[in-house]
């Protein structure tokens, strides 16, 4: 019995030093100190001496375990092979774009730890690398992290179906504030939202973008260009299929958008112009208009596009790139302006307005003549639009 | 009679000396506890390879604390420290629920040692400040102190990083060596 132990601990010890050889586990995930003498359990990582008594110290405590003065079990061998530095780089300094971490004094070690681990503010959620199906993964593994605040949304979940299977893992990897490659092909995708995202940008991206998830008087979305009306009526379609959504307050005006939906079923939204109630973006779901198919067919991801980008940005978007990394995507935006939705918009003001032009029947005659948003200075008076 | 009248300075003006061993399983905050009672101030520990050796002294007793690794590999080299040891510090740390049979074993093993007949018992229930942590009654039941015999012992709920507990266990066994 003791032998067979023995015999154990020396297999999986064999093991660990090998893992330990491994080019990335060969320096201290969190200072990079070369040859690490500890492997952190908690994450699966491998760190040098220094670090691990500073990850005993964190609150809520990692528990370390020297490599040659400890056993371990198979699992915890199973843990550091499955992750190991490179996995743990991905998740836990996902959204991180600083320099290298070497050269640091005990106490920047430490600061940056703190934040790393208990503030987790470069964290990121990546599937395992063993995973091929990576959106279910990734979608499983977003509901249950803290970060995430769009859990059951309506649509996320419609979405993710769609475009599962269209990802690779290297698309997965992406995520981190670069763009899926089909986005390109969208590249047209954003033309309505032009100054709204830049305005929602500026709103959001210093505050916290959960606490304005689901806030629609600040979504520009309703007072604006009306592309949400299509986006709406998209999500109502879909959702008829759909569990009931979850109870959370957040949801609240969604279902008070269903509700004014069932209250003016008899709105005709393409005469906007003199009803002020049907200048609100609920009317649009009542009407089984030749427009709203014309609109639904080629452009319906677009307008939930444009939706979840000017919402907060919080909400799942399979087309930037940026499931529930929001704050991944306001801090790639503000710096890199990597995001082809947003370059877009200076060059194609011109042609949104035109295409509304054509699309809908001009009632004021101005440049921008959104049938939506017509009539909206009279809306606060008689619409049942709880958003406005 | 210069002998007694020095015997008797010695008792009212002489420190007494207390050989403590603290022992517990890694990551337990036995090293901090040390220097916590040492310098008054949290510092930085690494992981303990080997020991370290500190005098306290607190109310007139000069306490010679011993604080060795507890990884579990080099748990086996304890038993170089056991000889005169008056009192066993055994750190438990209290938020640790999954290890706590761990701890339970090793302090029977410790305790079973002849060299440690003598010994008082002072279990620290550490880290008290977290919110998961087992309380000092829970941590009895636990490592199941009201089965011992033949040891006087005494279990004090600690937080090393705020100093709470540590003296009020250094009076415990001042009061232990007085007897």
């Amino acid at each position: 019995m003791a032998s067979s132990r023995k015999k154990q601990d020396e297999k999986n010890l064999k093991l660990l030093r090998d893992l330990a050889s491994l080019p990335h586990n060969k320096y201290c995930f969190d200072c990079n100190q070369r040859g690490p003498t500890y492997v952190n359990v908690t994450i699966g990582s491998f760190v040098c001496t220094k670090c691990s008594g500073i990850l005993r110290g964190l609150t809520p405590p990692h528990r370390v375990k020297s490599i040659s003065m400890a056993s371990f079990t198979p699992e915890e061998i199973e843990l550091l092979r499955s992750k190991g530095n490179k996995y743990c780089r991905s998740t836990w300094l996902g959204l991180y774009e600083g320099d290298t971490l070497s050269n640091r004094d005990e106490q920047m070690t430490r600061d940056f730890m703190v934040e790393k681990y208990e503030l987790k503010r470069y964290y990121m959620e990546t599937p395992l690398p063993t995973f091929t199906n990576g959106f279910d993964t990734i979608s499983q593994t977003v509901n249950k992290t803290q970060e995430s605040k769009v859990r059951n949304n309506p649509v996320v979940q419609q979405k993710l179906p769609q475009i599962n299977g269209l990802l690779s893992d290297k698309n997965i990897k992406n995520v981190n504030g670069q763009l899926f490659d089909f986005v390109a092909d969208f590249g047209s995708a954003d033309i309505y939202n032009a100054v709204n995202v830049e305005k929602d940008k500026k709103n959001n991206n210093t505050g916290d973008i959960q606490m304005a998830f689901a806030n629609f008087d600040n979504n520009s979305a309703f007072h604006s260009n009306g592309a949400f009306s299509f986006n709406a009526s998209n999500n109502m379609q879909s959702n008829k299929n759909e569990p009931p959504p979850p109870v959370e307050d957040r949801y609240a005006a969604l279902k008070d958008l269903d509700n004014a939906f069932k209250i003016q079923p008899q709105l005709d939204w393409s005469s906007g112009s003199n009803n002020s109630s049907s200048a609100t973006p609920s009317s649009a779901y009542s009407s089984p208009s030749p427009q709203s198919t014309m609109f639904n067919s080629p452009s319906q991801d677009l307008f939930v596009n444009q939706f979840a980008q000017s919402d907060t940005s919080k909400v799942f978007n399979p087309f930037n790139g940026n499931i529930t990394w929001g704050e991944s995507l306001d801090q790639q935006s503000n710096s890199s302006g990597s995001n082809p939705f947003r370059t877009l918009n200076t060059k194609s003001n011109s042609i949104s307005s035109s295409f509304y032009s054509s699309a809908f029947p001009s009632s004021n005659g101005s440049g921008w003549s959104n049938p939506f948003t017509t009539g909206s200075s009279t809306t606060n008076e008689f619409s049942s639009n709880p958003f406005l | 009679m210069g002998l007694t009248i020095s015997s008797v300075l010695t008792r009212l003006f002489g420190k007494k000396q207390m050989r403590i061993l603290m022992v517990g399983l890694d990551a337990a905050g036995k090293t901090t506890i040390l220097y916590k009672l040492k310098l008054g101030e949290i510092v930085t520990t690494i992981p303990t390879i080997g020991f370290n050796v500190e005098t306290v002294e607190y109310k007139n007793i000069c306490f010679t604390v011993w604080d060795v690794g507890g990884q579990n590999k080099i748990r086996a080299l304890w038993r170089h420290y056991f000889q005169n040891t008056q009192g066993l510090i055994f750190v438990v740390d209290s938020n640790d629920r999954e290890r706590i049979s761990e701890a339970e074993d090793e302090l029977k093993n410790v305790l079973q040692e002849d060299e440690l007949r003598d010994a008082v018992l002072l279990v620290f229930a550490n880290k008290q400040d977290l919110p998961n942590a087992m309380t000092a009654a829970e941590l009895t039941d636990k490592l199941q102190l009201n089965e011992l015999r033949n040891r006087r012992w005494y279990i004090q709920a600690t937080c090393a990083t705020q100093g709470d507990g540590l003296y009020e266990g250094l009076d415990w066994l001042s009061n232990e060596l007085a007897k």
